[in-house]
């Protein structure tokens, strides 16, 4: 899969009311066909439009108006919101992005792909500062839709999830891809998937004795871990899951306490969940809390009768 | 009617007193304040009524996860239920744990308290904390 950026600015009349504040042209050149998208900008309506064109041919996607998303928003978020949607089809983050198409397309046909806000913008800022915007690939996606999720407008979290749906819907098609090819022909290659592995839910299988006994360390009493051996025999998939969870944690909450512990207080809660004690500076916290919660939430983990899951704050250091 | 702000001022009165009584008991009168709050949201807004029971403080926050434009507001309230029961409940906490829990608590009450007014609920803490 290649991708080539082509950039076409054009300040004059257009066929658009205002003409054009700028315009993208990505290239991407699929396994048996050639995709161009265009992505425009209009000045004065500040509609932002997707077309995908072929031979000349410009099917126009529905045009995504920020007027409509941002009612309610002050000129400030909005403008902030250009010059967010501005950096992240910036010419050098198209380039990388060539493997994420289908959700570049998707997100670009929502009516509030411009309602980004600040924990979007400072995502978007930490992959644009990033020493290799080349990284700029699925998971960096993945991270940004997820930060896109947490935030409170509606619209931007439905644009989140439709996101990391299709992201999902890939993996999944990519992983069963590879097992089928694996069991036809083995390889050493590893899969070609535009999602990290740790995206696609593992399939249920026994889990291993090694992989128990990790598992049955993170309980915090022997009469805990006879709960958890119970849950995880009857359900073999959360072993795999407390452990992304574990992992995932570790890398939100640097240096965070993570077990495994009853926090039933009511008929409704799980029976188990897994516990974050985070030690960091309390704003930091907060905001990765956001972040963390958002991604239990597109993996479609937080209301699992079974395996809870909670952040908590437990001060600046140990 | 009691509302969420008059059980609030009681965790504000509460900050005068040091100890491990006062902290916990602050975090309990937060989260029911912004329980009771949730709750009168989720009765003018979405028709909900409640039953009395503990299971209405499972159905406000499915309420609002389902049917409110700020989903969010769903889950801090359950992490402050949380904090909650684990404040009321739970024999130990360290002492460095719960400064930690009180400090989120308080952080979740002003967000829940600002999030709700936003969707046309009631403002039942500070939001400058």
């Amino acid at each position: 899969m290649m991708s080539e950026y082509l950039e076409d600015r054009d300040d004059g009349a257009d066929d658009a009311p205002g003409g054009k504040t700028w315009e993208y042209r990505i290239s991407f050149e699929l396994p048996r066909r050639a995709e161009i998208f265009s992505l425009t900008k209009y000045r004065q309506t500040g509609e932002l439009s997707a077309a995908r064109v072929q031979d000349n041919d410009v099917d126009r996607l529905p045009p995504v108006r920020p007027s409509v998303a941002l009612e309610g928003y002050s000129d400030w978020d909005q403008e902030r919101a250009y010059r967010t949607t501005e950096t992240f089809f910036s010419p050098t983050s198209v380039q990388s992005m060539s493997h994420t198409v289908e959700t570049i397309q998707q997100a670009m046909a929502s009516p509030s792909l411009a309602s980004l806000t600040n924990d979007s913008i400072s995502a978007l800022q930490r992959l644009v500062d990033s020493p290799s915007l080349a990284g700029l690939t699925s998971a960096s996606m993945n991270a940004l839709l997820q930060s896109m999720a947490s935030v409170s407008i509606p619209d931007v979290n439905m644009v989140a999830r439709q996101g990391l749906e299709a992201l999902s819907a890939v993996a999944r098609q990519q992983a069963a891809i590879h097992r089928a090819s694996s069991a036809m022909m083995p390889s050493t290659d590893p899969p070609q998937s535009p999602v990290a592995a740790s995206d696609v839910e593992p399939v249920a299988d026994t889990a291993s004795p090694e992989t128990m006994a990790e598992i049955m360390s993170l309980c915090d009493s022997p009469e805990t871990g006879d709960q958890a051996r119970r849950i995880l025999d009857r359900r073999p998939e959360l072993v795999a899951r407390v452990r992304e969870i574990r992992d995932h944690a570790l890398d939100e909450f640097a240096d965070a306490d993570v077990n495994l512990e009853p926090l039933k207080f009511d008929e409704w809660d799980p029976e188990l969940s897994v516990t974050i004690y985070a030690y960091m500076p309390f704003d930091d916290f907060w905001r990765q809390r956001d972040e963390f919660d958002a991604w239990l939430d597109n993996r479609g983990w937080t209301d699992d009768p079974d395996l809870g899951v909670s952040a908590f704050y437990a001060g600046d250091h140990r | 009617m009691i509302d969420g702000a008059q059980i609030a001022q009681i965790a504000v009165h509460l900050q005068r007193h040091a100890g491990l009584a006062s902290k916990r008991t602050q975090i309990g009168r937060l989260y029911y304040a912004a329980f009771i709050d949730a709750r009168h949201y989720c009765k003018t807004r979405h028709g909900f009524v409640p039953t009395g029971r503990s299971k209405d403080h499972e159905e406000v926050r499915r309420i609002i996860r389902d049917q409110c434009v700020d989903p969010g507001i769903a889950r801090r309230l359950g992490t402050l239920r949380y904090l909650r029961n684990l404040a009321d409940y739970r024999d130990h906490i360290q002492s460095q744990h719960l400064d930690g829990h009180l400090t989120d608590a308080r952080k979740l009450a002003s967000d829940i308290s600002e999030r709700l007014h936003d969707v046309g609920g009631r403002r039942f803490y500070p939001p400058s904390f």
